[in-house]
This record gives C-alpha cells, structure tokens and sequence, in this order.
C-alpha cells in the first residue's frame, strides 16, 4: 500500500497522502506546505528583477513602464490602477514603438513576476519565429510592470494594433508560483470586456510548456487574424 | 462536430474467430483556458457477435472469402456499413497468424474493416491486448496491485504482467486447446500439433506413450488428462519464466517474473493475482469433456487442478473468451496531443517503421538514424519512416534545444534524399514548436510532427486522420496505433 501511495503522490502536485501526527500535519509536510506558500506571496511581492531585465529588455531597448500604480505594494492593495497607464506613459510609448501593427505584446508581471523570468527567454523567441514564419508584424515588446490584463489593450489601442497580446504572470497556487497566461484581444480599446479575450493558460514547465504555447499562441493569433474575432466570439464558431 | 470513433476489434484466432463494435468517446480534458488536449473519455461495447468457428480449408489454411462473408454477416446483423467505421483493429492470433496465408486473409479482410483499420498479430501485442479487454490493466490501475494476465487461446498462451495499471513484460507460448484435435464421434485423436509433439517427447512417461498419442489412436480420457496435465505445468512455468520447453516459446521468456520455480511460485512474491483469459480460461468449471473438439475443457481442467493444489489464488476473466478482440476493439488506439503539426492530405499514414533517436546523445542524429536504418533493414528511399525522439525531459525544451534539434533534423532530411513526408514522434510535449520551426527551416517540405504518444514497446506505427471537438484547426488530435510485429515469423 505504502508503494501505491508513493505512486499515487507522483500523478498530482496536490498533498496528498501526507501523514499526520495525533490531530496535527508532520512537521515535515508543515513545513513544505509554509515553504510553498512563502513561494507565492513572495511571487505576489516580488518585482522583474534588474537582472532580469537587463538581460532580457536593455539588449532591445524594450521600454519598461508602469501602471498607475506608485509600487508594489499600491498596486497589490489598489488592484484597479494597474489597468491604466498614465496618458503621459503612452505619449513616450507612441513616440518610441512602431505603431500599425498586427500583434502588440506587452509583457506584465501581474502576480507572479517569477512567472516572466522563469518562461519568457523560451516563450518570446518561439512566439517571434512564428509570427515572423506567417509574415504578421510585431511592433516594438513593451515591458508593464505592477499590470494588470487590461494594461495591454490600452497599449494596444494607442499603437492602433489589431492584436493585444498580454504575457502576464498568473496569481500563484500552492503548487505552481510560476504559470503564466496570455490574453489575446482583437480590436482592443475602450470597449474591451473581458469576454472579448482569448486564455491561454497555464504556461509553464509543468504545465504547457512555454516553446510549445507559444506556437499554439502564434497559431492561434493567424485565427483570430482570419476570423476577426476573439474572446466568446471566437469560441463561438465552434 | 462528432466526439466518438466507431472502433471495431475483429479477432481471427486459430480454432474461433468473433469481432465487437464499440464506441470510444473523446473529449477536451484540458484545463479551462490552456491549451488542448483532448482524451479518450468513454469505452464503450456497442456489439459483440457471436463467436464462430474459424473457416479452414482443406490444408489448414485460414479460407479467407469465407471468413470474410461470415463477418459481412455479422455487419448487416446490425446495419453496419463499412463507411461507419473509423479505426479499429484485425488480429490474426495464436497460430493462425502463423499459417501461410495469414497475410492473404489479412488482405481480404482489411478491405472489409474501414480506411484506419490495423491488420497486425505479433505475439507482444496480443498478450497486452489481451491483459486489457481482460480488464485486468484497468483493474490493477484502481487497485494497485500486480497481476499477470495469461490469455490461453485454441494455438497459444499469451502473458501480460501488469502493475500499477502498466504492462511491464509480456511473453507468448505456442500451446492451447488445440495442440490437439479429438474426434468425439469416431472416438479417435483426429490431429496432434507441433507443439504437442514437443510435450509429448519431452516427458519420459507421455514419451513411452507416443503411440497412443498420434493421429488416428482411439481417444483415451485418462491419457488425455495426464498430457493436459504436463500441459497446465508448462503453462505455470512459463508464467514464472522457467518452461522446460524452450522451444515453445514465441517470445523470450518473461523475466520481470514473480519467482524462480514453480515450487516458489506459492506464495507469488510479486503477483498479487492470476487472471485467465481466452476460450481455454471460458472453459473452467466445464465438466463435459466433450464439449469441445480438441484438449481445451482437458486443460482447463489440469489448470484448475494444479492452481488450487499450489493454492495459488486466481480469477477467470469476465468476458474471458473475448478478451482479445475487447482489447482490439477498445485499447488499440491512442490520441496524440493536440498541439502537433501536420497537413491532413498526408494522412492516413500506415505501417511506417519507428526509427528510435536519442536526441540528447552525443553522437549525430544521421549516424544513430543510419545505424537503426541497417538494423531494421530499411533505407530512406525504400518508403517514409517515423523517427521517435526519445530522451528528451520536460525541463531540456528551450528554444535553443528545439532549434538546435530542428537543424539536426533539417540536415538529416536533406541529406538523405529522405521519402516524405517526415514524421517525427515524441512522448513529451513539443510537436507544435517543433513542427514550426522545422517549416522555417525546410519551408517545402512536408512535415508530421505527433507528442504524446509512448512508443517504447513499439516497431511500427499507423497515423489515422484528425478528430476534433471544435472547428478551431488548432486543437485536433490524431489517432495513433502502435503496434509490435505485423506478423508472425513463418518460423521460430
């Protein structure tokens, strides 16, 4: 029974099979359980590191914003402010980024800024071999940080782009601090509701890995350019 | 869009043949939101026919027009047309598939049995199609415990050790109920086989018996009885690796097996139970020895006998005699991912060669693949081949791994003046990215790529057409059919 359990155990990140001692957890399990939860609220708090970006954004000149949220700890109180930039952010951005575009990608921390670093040096360059392989154009990738989903439409709607693509670091869980999402809008402006965008969730080593989305994501971006929908909309052609 | 296959499972085997129709429904089982993965979420048996006798000709050899008419038959008994059909399964099992003509029969009944119908036997792939339309993998998957599945037909006894829901070995011996063929009218032994030959001159007391024990003799229940006897022995021999006949074997011997001796085997160190399957196993509890032609209800009979004298705890499959064409119908097929690459006119695909590569391994991917090439005796130009990734971890797909190994592809596609299309199989999760990257670098070339899919215990591979529960071209599945040896070798 101990060798099913074990085999058990390795189908599911979930605790499961975790013992007890009288009424209480192993002190083992406890303490895997307060270190797995250290890891999310530090993911929660944690911004893109300097490293990170200087690694990753100054290479490119990729423009680093943020929200209208002052910091971290604003943003996470105050989660409406990190749907907006201020109007004066998006006059910069307007005069740095190339603006007529098919695909704007924003990149945001959102919950979990250990969810950029750990898949974005796989996911961005699958993501630009394929749109460069069907001839969609990119325009300069913006970096938000204290962002919120919503940040990208607004982005993309003052570079007039048909696609706002937003790679946002997702709430962390107990057993994944580090999955990432990619919220696709057609058309994004104003008007966007949340209905209006496509998920793609998930993504991470455990879960889809990020080479592998990005080619569903580049897949299905030459969809939503062909249908000229996205969100339930497109969900809806069947 | 439809979210069922119509699967059927027809089961050629040496003394009866039957099919079954069944239904296996399939659905997105992805999170919601993340990318697709649709799965298999139903089995389900639509119709079973009756079970009829084998139709022989004169020389022994399968009557192929005839077997194909009985089976016709059973299609109108349910209005089955041949266009419902979408994947399904022929096996020719046990010695049939060893007759001469099994490739023949094959032919004529393939015609029968849809566009994406496999026509394989191979004594590995019988044994685990067996252990699962036994339901004993589906069993030792809730349940944890280790079982080995023997499936005893008309021509062969097929193993299958399952644990944990997985088949870790499978092993074939050529004996069955039909290693011999009685004559209850005419009271006389009216065929001996090869392999009951073997037992026979084996053993010093049924040796100095033979001539009681050939065609013609008048038929001696006791005689009968001490030959099924030796017969059940070297079954549970087989069973824990050690038959005393060597060259009953079709496979190796199993060697993951549960102990050293059939004097050890009780207690079973590793088994937790035996399952038996197959018309001899549907036999157990018989006591009309008459009831069939040949040494099936003898040997059900020894079985019993020897496994309750070694206390070694048993259970007869439900649905034993259908256990193979069950797991024909419903355990031959696979879904693949459903983030992959491919173009539908290239499809179906059939038969193609697995070609394994280590894509984490040193040396060239063209001399691993040129290696395999001479092994399996297959050349680029002779027709398409699939190449299996292996080795490859969750954590080693960067960017750079998958266009570092798209290069080593291209070039290998290039060179060997390769015959297209090119499909490339994975079990992890990589097919789309791959297939995309390749398409930048050989943009004109034509390129399947599949993940998903285990192929270890494989030596070919068929690839069906796509299924799909949304129209979105982006989430389609392919029906995969791995299988072991197309046939039978002619001889050991």
């Amino acid at each position: 029974m101990q060798a099913r359990t074990e085999q058990l155990k390795t189908l599911t990140p979930a605790r499961i099979g975790v013992s007890r001692t009288g009424s209480r957890p192993l002190t083992s399990t406890w303490l895997s359980f307060r270190a797995d939860h250290a890891l999310a609220r530090d993911a929660v708090h944690s911004e893109i590191s300097e490293s990170f970006l200087q690694q990753f954004a100054t290479p490119r000149q990729f423009p680093l914003i943020t929200s209208t949220a002052e910091d971290r700890h604003d943003f996470i109180l105050y989660p409406p402010k990190g749907k907006r930039a201020a109007q004066s952010v998006l006059a910069e951005l307007k005069k740095v980024c190339p603006s007529d575009i098919d695909v704007q990608i924003v990149v945001s921390d959102g919950l979990s800024a250990l969810a950029v670093e750990e898949n974005l040096l796989d996911l961005l360059p699958m993501l630009e071999y394929g749109f460069s392989l069907s001839n969609i154009t990119v325009g300069q990738i913006v970096i938000a940080k204290y962002a919120r989903v919503a940040i990208a439409d607004q982005i993309g709607h003052c570079l007039n782009a048909k696609i706002a693509l937003n790679l946002i670091g997702e709430r962390p869980g107990l057993s994944c601090a580090s999955g990432l999402s990619a919220y696709i809008t057609y058309n994004p402006g104003p008007q966007t509701v949340s209905s209006d965008r496509t998920v793609v969730s998930n993504i991470h080593k455990g879960g889809t890995p990020p080479t592998e989305a990005g080619a569903f994501i580049v897949k299905t971006i030459e969809r939503i350019l062909d249908k000229k929908v996205s969100g339930v909309k497109l969900q809806q052609l069947g | 869009m439809s979210n069922a296959l119509i699967s059927v499972g027809i089961d050629i085997g040496t003394t009866t043949s039957h099919l079954v129709v069944t239904k296996l429904t399939f659905a997105n089982a992805s999170l919601v939101n993340a990318a697709p993965n649709l799965a298999i979420t139903n089995r389900e048996i639509i119709f079973e026919s009756d079970v009829f006798l084998t139709p022989l000709t004169a020389t022994g050899e399968i009557a192929a027009k005839q077997t194909a008419e009985l089976i016709e038959k059973a299609y109108q008994t349910i209005g089955l047309k041949k266009s419902d059909i979408d994947t399904g399964a022929l096996i020719i099992t046990g010695q049939s598939a060893r007759a001469r003509n099994a490739e023949e029969v094959s032919a004529h009944l393939a015609e029968l049995a849809g566009d994406f119908v496999v026509e394989s036997a191979g004594p590995h792939l019988e044994s685990a199609l067996a252990a699962r339309g036994s339901q004993a993998v589906d069993y030792s998957q809730r349940t944890g415990l280790t079982i080995l599945n023997i499936d005893i037909g008309g021509g062969t006894s097929n193993y299958a050790l399952v644990a944990d829901g997985t088949i870790i070995e499978t092993a074939c011996l050529n004996v069955g109920g039909r290693m011999l063929q009685l004559d209850w009218a005419n009271n006389t032994i009216s065929a001996v086989s090869d392999s009951a030959l073997v037992v026979i001159n084996n053993n010093q007391k049924l040796s100095q018996l033979a001539s009681q024990l050939k065609a013609g003799a008048p038929l001696k229940t006791g005689l009968l009885s001490q030959l099924a006897q030796e017969v059940a022995k070297t079954i549970l021999l087989a069973a824990v690796g050690r038959t005393p006949y060597l060259e009953l074997m079709l496979t190796n011997a199993l060697t993951s097996s549960p102990t050293q001796s059939l004097q050890s085997l009780q207690p079973l160190q590793r088994v937790d139970e035996i399952w038996l399957s197959g018309g001899v196993a549907s036999a157990f509890g018989e006591e009309d020895l008459t009831k069939f032609n040949d040494l099936g209800v003898f040997i059900a009979q020894a079985l019993t006998e020897e496994l309750d004298k070694q206390s070694i705890p048993y259970k007869v499959a439900p649905r034993a005699i259908r256990a193979t064409v069950i797991g024909a119908g419903l355990h031959t097929l696979q879904l693949s991912g459903s983030t992959i690459g491919f173009s539908v006119e290239n499809l179906p695909l059939r038969n193609l060669k697995l070609i394994k590569v280590d894509a984490t391994r040193s040396s060239s991917m063209a001399t691993q693949i040129a290696q395999q090439m001479q092994q399996r005796e297959h050349h680029w130009q002779q027709s398409p081949v699939a190449l299996v990734l292996t080795g490859i971890k969750g954590e080693m797909l960067s960017f750079t791994f998958l266009k570092d190994l798209a290069v080593e592809l291209s070039q290998v596609f290039l060179d060997a003046s390769a015959c297209e299309p090119f499909v490339l199989v994975s079990e992890v999760d990589l097919a789309m990215a791959l297939n995309l990257i390749l398409k930048g670098q050989l943009p004109d070339k034509r390129i399947i790529t599949v993940d998903g899919i285990n192929v270890a215990a494989g030596d070919y591979i068929d690839i069906g057409r796509p299924v799909s529960t949304s129209a979105d071209p982006n989430t389609q599945s392919l029906p995969i059919v791995v299988k072991t040896l197309l046939f039978y070798k002619s001889d050991k």
